[in-house]
């Protein structure tokens, strides 16, 4: 989407680097599909090892009364947040689709990812405080809980976002295609652009930042608690020093969100990339009207196909 | 669009979703196992039972441990009783579970019966729990048996560091490839477009069951044991 004001120059290069964008998206995307990032899922899991060993020896410092565990302990949670959010997760599925999909700013978008991920740390304080404190709930019967129920929840909420997309994405479609005959002959030209009442303008598009898509992608991802961060809380709960597991449960969350951020940025790049395939001139640049509408429905569509799959 | 449009755009998309699901529903791995196998035969010089090692990792070690309100006596060992109480603590009796140990003699999967003989110890701050499984009919020794360690629901990450060790005879060759990831996400990622590539070719879209593969056994660590002179 360049802004008309733009030089064409300026306006080329800001193609060319959304284009990029897009590219790069494409070869990830491609190399996933095709296994060729099972490495990193390897190095992940092989890390979240590691981490997890270790932490057993900060907690045992800790208990043992050596204050300087304490760093190390969050430190490796932060580790195993990030190790545990390079694998596969549902988090990156919702973040990746809605910002490609949808016309959230990437700051926005950023946000989203960092508030998601401590909801999510939010959430496995929350049931586990109140699955011992006040329910009593035996470990098995809590990461059950966690498993089983909450993770199907959370795979409900994951389809709803994919539909809400969708849903909107045919709406924009069916704006674009209400005009009346009298617009088949209508031009087009540059800086007319689609601001015309019939249909949503690139800048109304944009402008599109619904509190309600937020808290939605924010609860879906908050809804399933990382089993990990269940451990430490259990853990942490029996040995006594609950306010480290919860200290350490945040750190966690940080790390995913680090990297959810990431895959943030890549999807509203890869997008930008996606919306500057269109030229601004000649026949096809009637297509500027639809692609928004049809990318978030794709995408919303994808996701909530994905998430009746896993419920099956 | 055209109905038939419609249909391949729907196909399309169902390739795509089919793709993505993995994504989502792949499990993390949140136990880490090292596993350790003894195979024993009986005086026929059939296996008749194996003996399984589970060595967990630090963290859920120590989670099991205090979840039981158990504390590690001097030296870093369990109290006797504590060693007893925890006996058997990581055996789900529910039928369906197999016990994450999977045995093929000559393309036949080899039923195990349920396990006996549970002790756990710690070891480093590590539980390693024992158990031995005997198999339904034991088979002879000469016939070239595959054993396979994996959770299918990826919960548990098995490794298996060392190859089986035989007991009862002398003349068994034992081969490892352990577990590779690496190979578990390609073949996974092929046997899916192979299945999506099948699905497709069949005319009708969703009355075909949907399409399901094993990621757990894919890349899983693997053992090939033959004794005996032939081959």
């Amino acid at each position: 989407m360049s802004a008309p004001e733009l030089r064409p120059a300026a306006s080329g290069l800001r193609r060319v680097l959304a284009l990029t964008g897009l590219a790069a998206g494409l070869v990830l995307m491609a190399l996933w599909l095709s296994g060729g990032l099972s490495g990193i899922a390897a190095w992940a899991a092989a890390g979240q090892r590691q981490a997890q060993n270790l932490m057993a020896g900060a907690l045992q410092s800790l208990r043992a009364g050596d204050p300087g565990a304490a760093a190390t302990l969050l430190a490796l949670c932060f580790g195993y947040g990030f190790f545990h959010a390079a694998g596969p997760g549902h988090g990156k599925l919702v973040i990746g689709s809605y910002g490609y999909g949808s016309q959230v700013p990437f700051g926005r978008l950023a946000v989203l990812s960092v508030m998601s991920s401590l909801a999510q740390a939010g959430t496995a304080i929350l049931l586990v405080w109140l699955g011992l404190a006040a329910l009593d709930l035996g470990r098995e019967e809590l990461t059950r809980l966690s498993e089983r129920h909450m993770a199907d929840l959370a795979t409900v909420l994951i389809g709803l976002v994919g539909l809400w997309l969708a849903l909107r994405g045919a709406r924009m479609l069916r704006d674009v295609a209400r005009p009346a005959p009298a617009h088949d002959h209508h031009h087009h030209d540059q800086t007319c652009g689609c601001g015309h009442a019939h249909g949503p303008s690139p800048v109304q598009v944009a402008q599109t930042r619904s509190f309600r898509d937020g808290l939605l992608v924010v609860m879906a991802i908050a809804a399933r608690p990382c089993t990990g961060a269940l451990f430490l809380l259990l853990l942490t709960w029996r040995m006594e020093i609950f306010a480290m597991g919860v200290a350490g449960t945040v750190a966690m969350g940080l790390g995913t969100a680090s990297v959810t951020v990431a895959v943030a940025g890549l999807s509203v790049w890869a997008r930008r990339g996606s919306l500057a395939l269109v030229p601004q001139t000649g026949p096809f640049a009637a297509a500027a009207r639809w692609m928004p509408g049809a990318m978030q429905l794709g995408a919303g569509a994808l996701i909530a196909l994905a998430a009746a799959l896993m419920l099956v | 669009m055209t109905r038939r449009a419609m249909n391949r755009f729907a196909r399309y998309l169902l390739v795509l979703a089919l793709s993505l699901a993995p994504l989502g529903a792949a499990a993390h791995p949140h136990v880490f196992i090292d596993a350790g196998l003894r195979l024993i035969y009986d005086d026929g010089g059939k296996l008749s039972e194996i003996e399984v090692e589970w060595r967990y990792d630090a963290f859920y070690s120590l989670l099991i441990l205090e979840d039981h309100g158990i504390r590690p006596v001097a030296g870093g060992r369990l109290a006797d009783e504590d060693a007893a109480r925890l006996a058997g603590f990581d055996w789900d009796w529910d039928p369906a579970f197999e016990g994450a140990l999977y045995l093929t003699v000559e393309g036949r999967r080899m039923p195990l019966q349920q396990p006996r003989s549970f002790s756990v110890a710690l070891e480093d701050g590590q539980i390693v729990s024992r158990h031995r499984r005997a198999l339904s009919a034991p088979v002879p020794g000469e016939a070239e048996t595959i054993i396979q360690v994996y959770d299918p629901e990826f919960y548990v990450d098995f490794s298996v560091p060392q190859p089986p060790v035989t007991f009862g005879r002398p003349d068994c060759r034992v081969g490892l490839r352990p577990g590779d990831s690496y190979a578990a996400a390609d073949a996974y990622a092929a046997a899916l477009r192979e299945a999506l590539a099948r699905e497709l070719a069949a005319a009708s879209l969703l009355d075909e069951e949907m399409v399901t593969v094993d990621i757990g056994s894919v890349g899983a660590p693997e053992m090939r044991v033959a004794c005996g002179a032939g081959r």
